[in-house]
C-alpha cells in the first residue's frame, strides 16, 4: 500500500469508528488498530483503557451521538455547529454537500444526515484517494474544520469511554496535521 | 505543500491497515443526473409546495410545507383553507424546528440503565418491536387480558389502540385529553344537546360572548381567534369570568374576578334570574327542551345576592352582564370552554348550566349562538372489526369503569383508575403500559403517583417523537415520524367552513423515524392480528377518500383541500330530533337521577385555600402547546419560562416583587422548581396563575429540561369526577419560598361560612 493509500485506509477506519458498531460490520480489529495508532501518537485516556463488549460500545455510542442531553450535545453533524440556531440540516449540510459534488461525489443513501462526521472523514479519504489536494484544504479549511474542534471538545467534555476517546483524539491529530502540512 | 511528509505511521500500523478489510469503506457514489440540485432562487422562493395539516397544536390548520432539495425550507397556511388561508401562528410556522432538532427521537432504543434514567443502547425495529410483542403476549398470559393498558393522544394514536382493542383488553383509548382535560365539557354538552359541540360557537355574529376561563389571546387556535376577533370588530360585547385579568378579560366590558371553585354558584344564580323573570325563551323551551319545570324548582331561591356572596362579586356586576346577554338574545354564545378538569365534583354541573343558560335563551342553531356541524361522510376503516386472530373481549369481573356510570360515553377507562390499579394490583393486576403521544407526567394528576405506577409495571414502551419524561421512564422508545414526515389521516372540518383534507408527508422521514401506521402494522403482524392489510398509508387513504369521491391525486390538484357548504343552523321554531335521551335539549337528565346524580347542576362548595395559602390556577401560554413546545429553539426564545402571577396587595405584603425567584410548596409538602414572579393587580389576592407545561424533568431536552416551574407536578391532590372519572387539576394550593424562608399569602378577600377549607393532611413522602 502506497504511504497515502494508508492514510485514506486510516480516515476510512475513523469514519467507521464514528458509524454506530452494529454487529455486522463491527470487529475487534476497530479496537486493535485504534490502540496501535494511541501507541503511534503517544495518545492517553483519561477513561479506564478496559476494552468494552460491543452491546456496551453501542450504549455508549448512543450515549454520545445519538441522543443530546443538558450540557452534553454531541451531535455530530456539521450543521449543528455551523448553524447559528443549532439545527440539523441546515447550510452546513448544504456546505458539506456542495463539496462532494465538486468532488464529483454524491453520499449513499444513509439514514444519518450526510454532514455527519463519518461521511465527512469517508469523503476527505476519497479526496486522498484522487490526490485532490486543493479541494481537500478548500473543505477542510472551509468546513470541517469550521466546526470539528467544538465537536472534538464536546466530545470530550462529554467523557467518552477511552475507545471513544481515542478516537477524537487521533482524529484531531490527523485533521490538525493534515491542515498544518498539506495546505500551507 | 509538503504533502509528502503528510503524516508518517508506524510500520506496525501500516501492516494492520494493510491487512483490514473495511466492511463499511466509503460513503460516496459518482454524481450522476439524479442528484441534481435545485439552484436559483433565494430563501423559500421556487420552492416545491406540499399542502399537508399542522400537528403543533390540536387545531390542525391547513398547511403547505416549502421544500427545496428535499429539505423542508418553510410553512404556511394553505392559502385554499377557507378558515386560515395562509396564515399559520407562531407554533404552525415553528414546526420547522421540531423537525430538525438535534434533540429528537433518531432510532428504536432499549433501556439498559434503572428505569427512569434515560440510558439507552440503540437497536434495530426488528428487536424493539418483537421485544413489544413478546412482553404483550408474556404479560397478558401471565396476568389476563385486562393486564396491558395504552394512553394515547391524537389521530396518530388510532393505530396502536385497534390493535390494543382487538387484543381483549378494556384499557385502550385511555386519552388523558378527556379524562384530565375535557371530558366534562365534552360530556354536558353531549348529553345536553346530543352532539359534541366543540368550539361550535359563531363569534362572527355574536351580539355577546360569554367566557368562563376561556383566554384567547393567550390560547391562539387560528380560525377560531380569527372569528372571535371579528365578532369584537363587528360590535359583540363580551363577559368574561376568570379570577385573573387575562388577555380576553383585556378586552372585555365586563370582567367577573370570580372566587374560584364557585362558579355553578354564578351560572345556578344567573338561571335561575331568567327564569324568574321570565327573561327565557318561551316558545324555543316549549318546542325543543326537555325538563323545564324540574330545572326552574331546582333553582328557585338562587338569588343574585346568594351568588355575589359565594363567588366574591358585585350584585350589580353580576346582574350587568346577565341583563346584557339576554337583552341580545338568541344571538349571544355562552362559549363551552375546553379544559375542563378543574375541581372534579362539580365539573360536568358547571358545563351543564352553561349549556342549559344556553338553551333556555335560545341561542343555539342560531346566527352568534352555538351551531351544529355540518356532516361530512367519510367511511371511517375500521381496522379490526372482523379481522383474523382478534381476542375476543370478555369484560373483566369488575372494570376500571365501574365506579363512574359515564365513562362509556368514552371509549378508553379513566386513566387515574388504571394508575391506581396498577399500583394497588386491584381489581386486577395492570403489568404492562403503552404511551403514544402523550406527556403523562406533565398531563395526568400526581405525577408522583404516576412514576409510582411505572415503578411496579413489568414492561413500558413509548412512541416518542421527542424524548419526553414518559420516554425517559421507558423500556423500549420508537422514533416515530412526526407530523411533517408522515401521512396519518384524512381531515374533516364539520364547522362554519367546511373541508376535507389530509395529512402528508413534506419530507421523507429522518434517521429512522417510522409513520404510526407502519409501527402499528408491523407490531399487529408480530401480535398474530391479521389487521391493516393497506400496503401503505396512501392505500388506506384512498379508501377513505373514495367514500367522497376524491382521491389523493384528485385532492392534491386542487390544492389538498375541497370544501363544502355549511348547515350551521337550525330552524327554532320546529322542532327538532335530536340525539339525546328525550330527543329534546336535555335541561333535566333522568340518567342523572338514575345514578344518584344531581339531575340539574347543583352548586357544592368547592373546598377554599388553607390559611396562608393561595389555589393554584393556570393556563396557556400563546407560543406553546400543552408540555410539548417547550423544547422547538423558536418557541423557547419566545417564551423560555412561565412566571408565576402573584396579587400586587398580596406581594407587597410578602416582599415580593416582578422578578424575584420563587419556589411554590404545595399543601402536600411538593416543592416546585424555581420560578419568577409576576406581580399584577390582574389576579385575585387567593389564588396565583402559571402558563402549563414548563419544568421539564427529561434531561434529553436540551431547551426544555428545568426550565420554570411545572404545575403538574404540583398537582399532588386531586378529587375524581363521580361522572366519568376525570381528575381536578385545580384543587391544589401553594405557599412560597424565597431565600429558604416560608412566605404566606395573605388572607385578603375573606371566605363566607358557607365554603369550608382545605384540610392540610400532609403527605409522608412529599
Amino acid at each position: 500500500m502506497s504511504e497515502y493509500e494508508n492514510i485514506s485506509k486510516l480516515l476510512d477506519v475513523l469514519s467507521t469508528c464514528f458509524s454506530f458498531p452494529d454487529k455486522s460490520f463491527w470487529t475487534d480489529e476497530l479496537f486493535d488498530i485504534i490502540d496501535i495508532l494511541s501507541k503511534d501518537f503517544d495518545i492517553k485516556c483519561s477513561a479506564s483503557p478496559l476494552r468494552p463488549n460491543l452491546k456496551e460500545l453501542q450504549a455508549e455510542y448512543t450515549r454520545l451521538f445519538i441522543n443530546t442531553g443538558v450540557g452534553k450535545i454531541v451531535a455530530p453533524y456539521a450543521s449543528v455547529y455551523l448553524d447559528d440556531i443549532g439545527l440539523l440540516c441546515q447550510e452546513g449540510l448544504d456546505e458539506a454537500i456542495s463539496f462532494y459534488r465538486k468532488a464529483g461525489l454524491y453520499p449513499l443513501p444513509s439514514s444519518e444526515p450526510q454532514d455527519h462526521i463519518m461521511h465527512e472523514l469517508s469523503f476527505l479519504a476519497r479526496l486522498i484517494e484522487k490526490n485532490n489536494w486543493e479541494l481537500l484544504c478548500e473543505f477542510l479549511n472551509h468546513h470541517l474544520m469550521k466546526w470539528f474542534p467544538s465537536f472534538y471538545s464536546r466530545l470530550l467534555e462529554a467523557k467518552p469511554i477511552c475507545f471513544y476517546e481515542q478516537v477524537a483524539k487521533i482524529t484531531n491529530l490527523i485533521l490538525s496535521q493534515a491542515r498544518e502540512e498539506v495546505c500551507k | 505543500m509538503k504533502r509528502r511528509d503528510f503524516l508518517k505511521l508506524s510500520a506496525a500500523t501500516c501492516a494492520t491497515l494493510a491487512g483490514m478489510e473495511l466492511e463499511r469503506k466509503g460513503l460516496f457514489s459518482p454524481l450522476n443526473a439524479e442528484a441534481a440540485v435545485e439552484k436559483g432562487l433565494p430563501g423559500s422562493l421556487g420552492a416545491k409546495e406540499i399542502p399537508s395539516v399542522c400537528e403543533m397544536c390540536f387545531w390542525h390548520c391547513p398547511i403547505v410545507g416549502k421544500v427545496k432539495n428535499g429539505r423542508l425550507v418553510k410553512i404556511e397556511g394553505n392559502p385554499k383553507s377557507p378558515t386560515n388561508g395562509h396564515r399559520v401562528c407562531a407554533r404552525g410556522n415553528s414546526g420547522i424546528q421540531l423537525l430538525y432538532d438535534p434533540d429528537r427521537t433518531k432510532y428504536p432504543m432499549k433501556r439498559v440503565g434503572p428505569r427512569g434514567s434515560g440510558q439507552w443502547t440503540r437497536i434495530s425495529w426488528d428487536e424493539a418491536l418483537d421485544e413489544i410483542a413478546y412482553n404483550i403476549q408474556k404479560t397478558q398470559k401471565k396476568y389476563g387480558p385486562h393486564s396491558i393498558a395504552l394512553f394515547d393522544h391524537g389521530i396518530a394514536s388510532e393505530f396502536y389502540k385497534e390493535i390494543f382493542k382487538a387484543l381483549g383488553t378494556e384499557n385502550y383509548s385511555n386519552e388523558p385529553c378527556f379524562f384530565q382535560c375535557l371530558g366534562a365539557v365534552s360530556l354536558a354538552y353531549a348529553v345536553t344537546y346530543g352532539y359534541q359541540v366543540k368550539e361550535r360557537v359563531d363569534f362572527e355574529n355574536a351580539k355577546v360572548m360569554l367566557f368562563f376561563g376561556t383566554h384567547y389571546g393567550e390560547n391562539i387556535e387560528v380560525s377560531n381567534i380569527r372569528q372571535y376577533i371579528k365578532g369584537l370588530q363587528r360590535g359583540a360585547k363580551l363577559i368574561v369570568v376568570d379570577p385573573r385579568f387575562s388577555a380576553a378579560a383585556g378586552k372585555a366590558d365586563i370582567w367577573l374576578p370570580i372566587r374560584p371553585g364557585t362558579d355553578v354558584a354564578l351560572l345556578i344564580a344567573w338561571i335561575n334570574y331568567v327564569i324568574e323573570n321570565n327573561l327565557y325563551d318561551k316558545d324555543f323551551v316549549e318546542t325543543n327542551c326537555y325538563g323545564f319545570d324540574k330545572l326552574k324548582k331546582a333553582v328557585k331561591g338562587h338569588s343574585l345576592e346568594w351568588a355575589a356572596k359565594i363567588c366574591d362579586l358585585k350584585v350589580k356586576d353580576i346582574k350587568r352582564a346577565i341583563d346584557l346577554l339576554v337583552a341580545n338574545k338568541p344571538h349571544v354564545t355562552i362559549h363551552p370552554g375546553r379544559h375542563s378538569a378543574w375541581y372534579g365534583k362539580t365539573d360536568v354541573h358547571r358545563h351543564r348550566a352553561m349549556a342549559i343558560l344556553t338553551a333556555i335563551i335560545g341561542a343555539v342553531g342560531v346566527k352568534g349562538g352555538l351551531y351544529f356541524p355540518t356532516p361530512i361522510h367519510i367511511k371511517k376503516k375500521l381496522e379490526c372489526l372482523e379481522c383474523k386472530n382478534k381476542r375476543k373481549f370478555v369484560p373483566p369481573e369488575t372494570s376500571l369503569r365501574d365506579d363512574y356510570p359515564f365513562a362509556y360515553f368514552f371509549p378508553g377507562t379513566p386513566t387515574d383508575a388504571i394508575i391506581k390499579a396498577t399500583i394497588t394490583g386491584k381489581p386486577y393486576p395492570i403489568k404492562l403500559w403503552g404511551v403514544t403521544c402523550v406527556n403523562l407526567l406533565q398531563t395526568i394528576a400526581d405525577p408522583y403517583q404516576t412514576m409510582k405506577a411505572i415503578e411496579n409495571l413489568d414492561f413500558i414502551f413509548t412512541s416518542e417523537i421527542l424524548p419526553t419524561e414518559p420516554a425517559i421512564w421507558a423500556d423500549i422508545v420508537l422514533p416515530e415520524a412526526n407530523y411533517l414526515e408522515r401521512y396519518d389521516a384524512v381531515y374533516k372540518n364539520t364547522d362554519l367552513y367546511p373541508y376535507v383534507t389530509v395529512r402528508q408527508p413534506v419530507v421523507k422521514p429522518m434517521f429512522e423515524a417510522k409513520s404510526p401506521y407502519w409501527i402499528a402494522k408491523q407490531l399487529a403482524k408480530r401480535l398474530g392480528l391479521e389487521m391493516f392489510e393497506c400496503e401503505s398509508e396512501e392505500e388506506y387513504l384512498n379508501e377513505m377518500l373514495a367514500s367522497i369521491n376524491l382521491s389523493l391525486e384528485k385532492l392534491n390538484k386542487q390544492g389538498g383541500i375541497v370544501t363544502f357548504k355549511a348547515h350551521p343552523y337550525k330552524d327554532p321554531k320546529e322542532e327538532w330530533d335530536l340525539n339525546t335521551d328525550s330527543g329534546s335539549i336535555q335541561l333535566y337528565m333522568d340518567s342523572f337521577e338514575d345514578n344518584d346524580l344531581d339531575p340539574v347542576p347543583k352548586y357544592e362548595p368547592i373546598p377554599a385555600q388553607p390559611k396562608g395559602y393561595a389555589r393554584m390556577v393556570y393556563g396557556r401560554s400563546p407560543v406553546h402547546t400543552f408540555s410539548r413546545t417547550m423544547n422547538n429553539l423558536w418557541l423557547h426564545n419566545e417564551c423560555p419560562q412561565n412566571m408565576l402571577w402573584i396579587n400586587d396587595e398580596c406581594a407587597k405584603r410578602m416582599g415580593l416583587k416582578t422578578g424575584d425567584i420563587v419556589t411554590m410548596e404545595n399543601q402536600d409538602g411538593y416543592k416546585s422548581l424555581p420560578i419568577a414572579v409576576k406581580v399584577t393587580p390582574g389576579i385575585r389576592p387567593d389564588t396565583v396563575y402559571l402558563p402549563h407545561g414548563f419544568g421539564s424533568r427529561s434531561p434529553k431536552l436540551t431547551k426544555a429540561y428545568l426550565q420554570g416551574a411545572s404545575d403538574q407536578f404540583m398537582n399532588t391532590y386531586y378529587v375524581d369526577d363521580p361522572f366519568f372519572g376525570g381528575s381536578s387539576h385545580r384543587t391544589n394550593f401553594v405557599r412560597l419560598i424565597k431565600d429558604g424562608k416560608v412566605l404566606e399569602f395573605p388572607e385578603l378577600r375573606p371566605i363566607p361560612p358557607e365554603i369550608p377549607r382545605y384540610k392540610i393532611q400532609k403527605k409522608s413522602n412529599a
